[in-house]
């Protein structure tokens, strides 16, 4: 464990308690650890371990600050405090009794103190938990200089909706000469190659970075240099930067690295740099090595002739919203310039942040708040335990009224009990986020993609953010057990000291609460009502093909063998057929895309019979290239005309198969097989039409796709789609196998089944679900106890009058019906106004939700319903109990 | 030199009988270690006692911190016997039968 911390804690104490009491105990219960975790084997007892310990050493300071304040005690009656300290001293003094009082109470009540700290503790934990995840997300800087002033610039295509981040080349470089806001504007790509040199050949990740690119990004190598303008024009000798990590490990550490190449793909590069430790662009994702990018230093005859990602520095002062005007002006030229490629498309900038983090804030927020929520039902519910354990006090608190005490002095008492517990609450709520909270960063969906969820910890930031929870939640729960305090005099409060009761105000204070707790749980309960119908709704979705039982890996050719289109068909088609004479296997496709991974590529479509206006740009759809076993392989239906196969490949008439969105819309009225379609300067005829499926994820909705033949367009690294007999990852090893027969130096990796990226699409939903679930259901059982509670101290303090109405003739059923009402009209109150707040608050969860309005009836009704029938469950017992008053001796003790 | 408190006494009293370490004595004595770690402190500026970390590569063999043992030193087992017949006095001579 580490325990810096209390070492920390420890140094603020007087040096007399740090040398006579802190260190040498602290350095024994250092001992003890050591000793103790020799023989702690299993996880369980490895953290009651770490718990005792944890536990000790607050109790250690504790004790530390218990000796202070009896040190403080003694010398203020041994020797007179100087007048111009005195004030602030008083107040110390005073602060040390309540503590030691607290400290006193704590332990002299274990039960109660330790059923409010676990309370707290739940609460304060998953918001410190899920402070930890905003924190590394959100709040902590980007890993490259000012990563604040890095600004990405992507286009939207305004008829589809679609955003992308791949640019034009032509755009590309017209937007780097006209924008003025950046100081910086580079272009950079990713792709994976073999690394080949000595045995098996290694993938490495790959980016290609324009020589600005370095400046963007604030990068300095540690070793050589950076690009330059000359190693990005065509016909430059070959050059890479490599990662440290990869300099460490595959190079060796060659001092000499710089003046070696290296064998990337089909190109030897000579090494002229070597990155600074732990780089990585986008952050998260592995930099293995860094080719430059080549783009032209003016836009090519063919605008679309290749893409790239942009990224730029905004100039110092420079907001950004000065920067997307600027992009926002020169898309405008260029929709009037190049209005075959441009119309519709809306170029934008956004923080690179804003651009990594993508729809992960909204939740993260909303979770957050969520568990704030739970906090705050937890504060709610300790001060109504406070106010109940307060009666039990009601005498001490009348006689110190009576002696004099001011009713300020008993509120900072009462205050001070409150830190104590919140404190001991916040710390076992540490305890629980540093346990949780990396399980959570590993719940959420892509985590390697968001930058920081690999840096989830309990930092000193996270731990000031429990430190203030745990003060707030103290200020409010004790206000809360003040409420009882604030409206008794002396008189009054020494004349009822017999009798535990509420007075009136503080019994409708307490109800109050109650109805506010159910109000706060309502709102939970109609969020995790929502997300789970919203969830089901996602799974329940037909995704247009079939992904049980269908394995997907990554595949690709040795480098420099097959080095054209044929070969490499040839070679395909080989492995196809040995592929498919396996038991295991039933079908066996390849593609360029996976589905539901995101990818939105798209391709123009234009009917010849059709030509566009002067000035008119062609609808864009779906880009995908298949080969026939792909549609086999997903059972995707083919509805008319026929798949691709072996006639279409090489020199054979270029082909298509369009998805139903195309026919439709494209083709309204008419059969789409047979007919053409143009590509560039030649057309294809379309031989197939099949169904249409959701590309990009679940949530997508079903895309207009035209297919390319496989057989035509493929490179050295594919996709593979394989249907299996059983159990798809069962299956690889023989798959591996069979392939390693055809060519033993092919590569393969990335097995996944297809259920698993279909489920992992899903992810987001089904985080949120489960954590809105998770946080309804503690705040319904808080609610539970808390109207519980008030309706027990209810009977109890009404029992002469139920035992009154009991002698009078009022049956037992009228008496369970007189407190369940009592029970309803507060549990009713918290609904309504429940209902309204989670009607708004549904608003803002409108956005994550799928197939399901934010008004969605079942879930309103749904939350309506569980919090009834937990609200009458917890006022029955308290009303049966009511019933069984006895009217003879409550009468007789009158 | 002042009387021993009764809390010292039990201190010491535990060190004589071979409860050399912090946690033992706490254990022994069922003191707090606020109470029991402040009077060894006093007790060893006293010259009652004497503390002595134990050999460093030992303990960083068994991959463990050093522990402090405290002995009694010989002024301390005196004022320890001195202390003992003077509480000892204050006690009746013979014990009261004890009413149930």
């Amino acid at each position: 464990m580490r325990s810096g911390w209390i070492e920390r804690l420890g140094r603020l104490l007087p040096e007399e308690i740090g040398r006579d009491l802190f260190q040498p105990a602290l350095a024994d219960l250092h001992y003890e650890l050591a000793r103790r975790r020799g023989r702690a084997i299993s996880r369980l007892s490895r953290l009651r371990l770490r718990l005792w310990f944890g536990a000790s050493a607050l109790w250690l300071l504790a004790d530390c600050v218990r000796l202070m304040s009896i040190d403080r005690l003694s010398r203020r009656f041994t020797a007179p405090p100087s007048p111009m300290q005195a004030p602030r001293k008083e107040w110390l003094t005073m602060f040390a009794i309540d503590l030691r009082h607290a400290l006193r109470l704590f332990q002299r009540e274990p039960a109660f103190s330790a059923s409010v700290v676990l309370t707290l503790a739940l609460g304060i934990g998953a918001n410190t938990a899920l402070f930890a995840l905003v924190q590394a997300v959100l709040l902590r800087p980007l890993p490259y200089a000012d990563g604040d002033r890095l600004v990405l610039v992507k286009h939207r295509d305004v008829r589809s909706g679609l955003s992308k981040q791949d640019i034009a080349i032509g755009d590309f470089v017209d937007l780097k000469a006209r924008q003025q806001s950046f100081e910086a504007f580079a272009g950079y790509s990713g792709f994976q190659a073999p690394l080949v040199g000595a045995g098996e050949p290694l993938r490495v990740q790959g980016a290609t970075f324009t020589p600005e690119a370095f400046g963007v990004l604030g990068l300095q190598p540690a070793m050589g240099r950076t690009f330059q303008a000359a190693d990005a024009i065509e016909g430059a000798a070959p050059v890479v930067i490599v990662s440290y990590e990869l300099w460490r490990t595959t190079l060796g550490s060659d001092p000499l690295i710089l003046s070696r190449s290296i064998q990337l793909g089909t190109t030897r590069r000579l090494v002229v740099g070597v990155a600074p430790p732990g780089f990585h662009f986008p952050p998260g994702a592995p930099t293995d090595v860094i080719v430059p990018a080549m783009v032209p230093a003016t836009a090519p005859a063919v605008r679309s002739a290749g893409w790239i990602y942009a990224i730029a520095r905004l100039k110092a002062g420079v907001p950004l919203a000065r920067a997307e005007a600027d992009v926002a002006a020169i898309s405008e030229q260029f929709e009037h310039e190049f209005p075959q490629q441009n119309q519709g498309s809306r170029y934008y900038a956004e923080t690179l942040r804003d651009g990594l983090v993508g729809d992960t804030r909204r939740p993260l927020l909303m979770l957050l708040a969520s568990a704030g929520f739970v906090l705050l039902i937890a504060c709610v519910n300790v001060g109504n335990l406070l106010l109940a354990r307060s009666l039990a006090r009601q005498a001490e608190m009348a006689m110190r009224l009576a002696l004099g005490a001011g009713r300020w002095r008993l509120v900072a008492q009462t205050l001070t009990e409150g830190l104590v517990l919140a404190l001991a609450g916040g710390a076992v709520g540490v305890l629980v986020a540093w346990q949780t909270a990396p399980t959570l960063a590993s719940l959420m969906p892509q985590p390697s993609r968001i930058p920081g969820l690999d840096r989830v910890d309990l930092n000193p930031a996270v731990l000031a953010f429990s430190l203030g929870a745990s003060i707030v939640a103290a200020m409010v729960f004790s206000l809360v057990a003040c409420l009882g305090l604030m409206r008794e005099s002396a008189r009054d409060a020494l004349q009822v000291q017999r009798r535990t009761t509420m007075t009136g105000g503080a019994r409708r204070a307490a109800s109050l609460l109650v109805a506010a707790e159910i109000a706060l749980a309502v709102v939970l309960l109609i969020g995790a009502g929502l997300t789970l119908r919203s969830f089901a709704s996602l799974i329940a979705v037909d995704p247009g093909f079939t992904a049980d039982g269908v394995l997907t890996v990554q595949f690709g050719l040795p480098v420099g063998r097959y080095t054209d289109q044929p070969a490499r068909t040839a070679a395909y088609r080989q492995m196809f057929d040995t592929l498919a004479q396996l038991p295991e296997v039933e079908t066996v496709g390849a593609a360029a895309v996976t589905p539901l991974t995101g990818n939105n590529w798209t391709a123009p479509l234009v009917r010849p019979e059709h030509p566009l206006a002067a000035g008119q740009r062609p609808p864009e759809v779906g880009w995908q290239a298949a080969s026939g076993g792909y549609f086999r392989a997903l059972q995707i239906p083919l509805r008319d005309g026929r798949l691709f196969d072996a006639r279409d490949s090489g020199a054979a008439p270029p082909v298509v198969i369009v998805s139903d969105s195309i026919a439709e819309r494209y083709f309204p009225g008419e059969n789409p097989v047979g007919k053409r379609i143009q590509l560039g300067e030649s057309t294809a005829e379309i031989v197939g039409r099949v169904g249409d499926i959701r590309r990009a994820s679940l949530s997508d909705a079903p895309r207009a796709d035209l297919y390319f033949p496989f057989e035509r367009q493929n490179g050295n690294g594919i996709t593979l789609f394989i249907r299996t007999t059983g159990d798809p990852l069962l299956a690889f090893p023989a798959i591996r196998a069979a392939v390693r027969q055809v060519e033993p130096n092919a590569l393969l990796f990335e097995a996944r089944t297809l259920s698993d990226i279909a489920a992992q699409s899903a992810a987001a939903s089904r985080l949120a679900m489960r954590l809105l679930g998770g946080f309804a259901l503690i705040a319904l059982a808080l609610a539970g106890v808390g109207i519980y509670g008030v309706m027990s101290y209810s009977v109890r303090r009404r029992t002469r009058e139920l035992g009154t109405r009991l002698a009078l003739g009022a049956s037992r059923r009228d008496i369970v019906w007189l407190v369940m009402r009592q029970a309803g009209i507060i549990a009713g109150a918290g609904l309504v106004a429940g209902t309204v707040a989670g009607l708004a608050a549904a608003r803002a969860l409108s956005s994550m939700l799928y197939g399901v309005p934010p008004w969605d009836p079942p879930a309103l009704l749904a939350a309506g319903a569980v919090l009834t029938v937990t609200a009458l469950a917890a006022s029955y017992f308290p009303a049966r109990r009511a019933s069984r008053v006895d009217p003879a001796m409550t009468l007789a003790s009158e | 030199m002042r009387r021993l408190s009764i809390t010292a006494v039990s201190v010491l009293q535990a060190i004589a009988g071979g409860y050399e370490y912090g946690f033992d004595v706490i254990d022994h004595t069922g003191l707090p270690s606020g109470t029991v770690y402040p009077a060894l402190s006093r007790l060893e500026r006293d010259g009652l006692v004497r503390s002595a970390w134990e050999d460093e590569a030992a303990a960083h063999a068994e991959g463990r911190p050093p522990r402090r043992n405290y002995r009694i030193t010989a002024h301390g087992a005196t004022a320890l016997a001195e202390a003992i017949s003077f509480y000892r006095a204050l006690l009746p001579a013979r014990p009261r039968a004890v009413r149930s």
